[in-house]
């Protein structure tokens, strides 16, 4: 989305999307792609929402600053879209401003402005984590009633392996800014490989063992300050080698699925 | 077994005030009149989504916010009943551990001082060598090396501020522990670690647990007893086993077919319509009805008392 910090530089590397790298697009083509090739739903809506200007009015801006929409027709399409993302009551709340709304209507219109220009690909970061499991749910089934009904892509950004369960199709695993474990769905959750996916999963509430008690992963996170050398894992890892000192490559270990390690990864 | 601690019919409304003359023009009936036990050393689990009122609870109950009605006894005494000097005595077997670790300890102060807190305040250690030696003792008993006594709570992860948290509360020696989503914050991995730690304290040291949560997943791995709130209003209750196995009330239902099970590798069905309503303004009746998928007539007019099914307390009419 090139909407890091001033801090933070890309070092490297290209995005792809259709015929374009988004990494290699200047200031004002990027302020074009966003919305309308990619669009970003925030864990917290209200990163996205306005809270003094009427949601109609917010979402019809989307339109007629980008494709120069009448007010009208913006307005139109704005009530449409509200009413695809399950809004009760849409027309009504084109009026209303983002505070008289719940938690999970707020996500609701955040999502709603999010399609107004049929971005190709959506990017959600915790879209559901602030809220409740009945709303999460319902969210949810928005989501992949989206994706079928707009051909949207999603690239879903989670702690929350639940959600996972619920809406992916493909899982990739990062640990410590390293991508270690690239699956389908199906297969991950029924057998993670990489020995940090497997410890999360294991951790889960849930899947204790006999005794009642939780499977751990020793230690914590390292700091992005002091990565260790090699496999970043590797210091909480109860499978590691001599040769984890070194940096394992994201390797094909099956078909469709790559792994990120010495002892159980592709190279392996 | 023993009630250590049983609330009765506790009512918890904050008024709303309008205009410059502050008219109280209605309530926030946040608690509205919850009742259940806490047993000795066991684990009791309040869930609810957020607005339920649990959090409330846990801080009313601990006398942090003013109740409005009810009754509350700890080991047999009337705590709502106590002047503050008495409170003071109680409060060494109360602990309280909250979501955010960083609420509750203060940035600038060491480690030391922040686990001596509560002994420092009821004068349970003489001189600086035994309240060092203590503090280490408690450092240890939550995982923590003695080597941390002079670090601040910034030098610490999510996980090792929570220990000190925990460490803090048992300071004390406390028999009750309210936690109130003391794991939400932390990351599956690190959850485990916190969740045995208290699973291993409570064995070792006998002490019961009042678990405020929201994740239905550790309530299955924690809890013995459940309670489910919603607006307000506990509307079933009963041993974690059967609550699981076999919910009573339509919300309870719905919440666990709402909660993503990876173990049971369940998937939603039946999300629940609608959003809970505001807790100024319930509804009519049982306060669940507007989203029920069951509700009937009765529902809308008529607020279903609580019943007795084998272990279970559940306040529906249509059980």
């Amino acid at each position: 989305m090139q909407l890091l910090p001033v801090s933070g530089e890309i070092l490297g590397g290209e995005a792809w999307l259709g015929e374009r790298d988004l990494l290699a697009l200047d200031r004002r083509a990027m302020q074009k792609a966003r919305g309308r090739e990619v669009a970003m739903i925030f864990q917290d809506p209200m990163t996205s929402l306005n809270p003094v200007q009427k949601i109609g009015e917010q979402l019809a801006e989307v339109l007629s600053i980008h494709e120069r929409t009448s007010k009208k027709a913006s307005l139109a399409r704005a009530r449409e879209l509200l009413e695809k993302v399950g809004l009760p009551d849409a027309e009504a709340r084109l009026e209303a401003y983002p505070h008289q709304l719940s938690g999970g209507q707020k996500q609701r219109v955040a999502i709603a402005m999010a399609l107004m220009l049929s971005p190709k690909v959506l990017l959600l970061d915790e879209p559901t984590t602030a809220l409740d499991v009945t709303i999460q749910a319902q969210i949810l089934e928005l989501l992949r009633a989206l994706m079928a009904d707009f051909r949207v892509a999603l690239l879903l950004i989670t702690h929350d392996l639940g959600v996972v369960q619920q809406i992916a199709e493909h899982v990739l695993v990062m640990y410590a800014g390293r991508i270690v474990e690239s699956a389908p769905r199906e297969a991950f959750l029924e057998q993670p490989l990489h020995p940090y996916a497997v410890g999360l999963m294991n951790a889960l509430p849930g899947r204790a063992a006999a005794s009642g008690r939780l499977h751990e992963i020793q230690g914590s996170v390292p700091s992005p300050l002091s990565y260790p050398q090699g496999c970043r894992f590797a210091p909480r890892c109860p499978r590691r080698i001599a040769i984890c000192d070194v940096s394992p490559e994201l390797l094909e270990k099956t078909p469709g699925r790559r792994v990120a390690c010495h002892v159980v990864g592709g190279g392996a | 077994m023993n009630a250590l601690l049983e609330v009765k019919d506790l009512k918890v409304w904050f008024p709303v005030e309008r205009g410059v003359l502050r008219k109280t023009v209605g309530h926030v009936r946040a608690v509205d009149g919850v009742s259940f036990e806490v047993p000795e050393g066991r684990t009791v689990a309040l869930v609810g989504e957020s607005g339920s009122g649990k959090t409330t609870v846990g801080r009313a109950l601990l006398r942090l916010i003013p109740a409005t009605s009810g009754a509350v006894s700890f080991e047999g005494q009337d705590l709502f009943a106590l002047s503050e000097k008495e409170l003071r005595e109680v409060r060494k077997k109360l602990g309280m551990v909250f979501q955010d670790p960083m609420t509750s300890l203060d940035p600038k102060m060491r480690v030391l001082d922040l686990v001596a807190e509560g002994l420092d305040a009821f004068g349970l250690v003489k001189g600086r060598h035994e309240r060092e030696e203590k503090v280490t003792k408690l450092l240890e008993r939550v995982q923590l090396g003695g080597e941390h006594l002079g670090r601040y709570p910034h030098e610490f992860s999510g996980g090792q501020r929570q220990r000190i948290g925990i460490a803090r509360a048992l300071a004390v020696g406390p028999r009750l522990i309210v936690c109130d989503e003391a794991v939400s914050a932390l990351d599956v991995s690190i959850q485990a670690q916190i969740l045995n730690l208290l699973a291993d304290l409570q064995r070792e040291l006998g002490v019961a647990y009042l678990f405020i949560t929201h994740d239905l997943s550790v309530v299955r791995h924690i809890a013995h007893e459940v309670l489910v709130m919603y607006l307000g209003r506990i509307v079933e209750q009963g041993p974690k086993q059967r609550v699981f196995e076999r919910p009573l009330h339509p919300y309870t239902e719905a919440l666990l077919s709402a909660a993503p099970d990876l173990a049971l590798g369940r998937r939603t069905h039946l999300p629940l319509g609608g959003d809970a309503p505001s807790p100024v303004n319930p509804p009519s009746g049982c306060p669940f009805h507007p989203r029920c998928p069951k509700a009937i007539s009765r529902c809308t007019h008529e607020v279903p008392l609580p019943k007795q099914v084998e272990e279970q307390t559940v306040s529906c009419h249509l059980v």
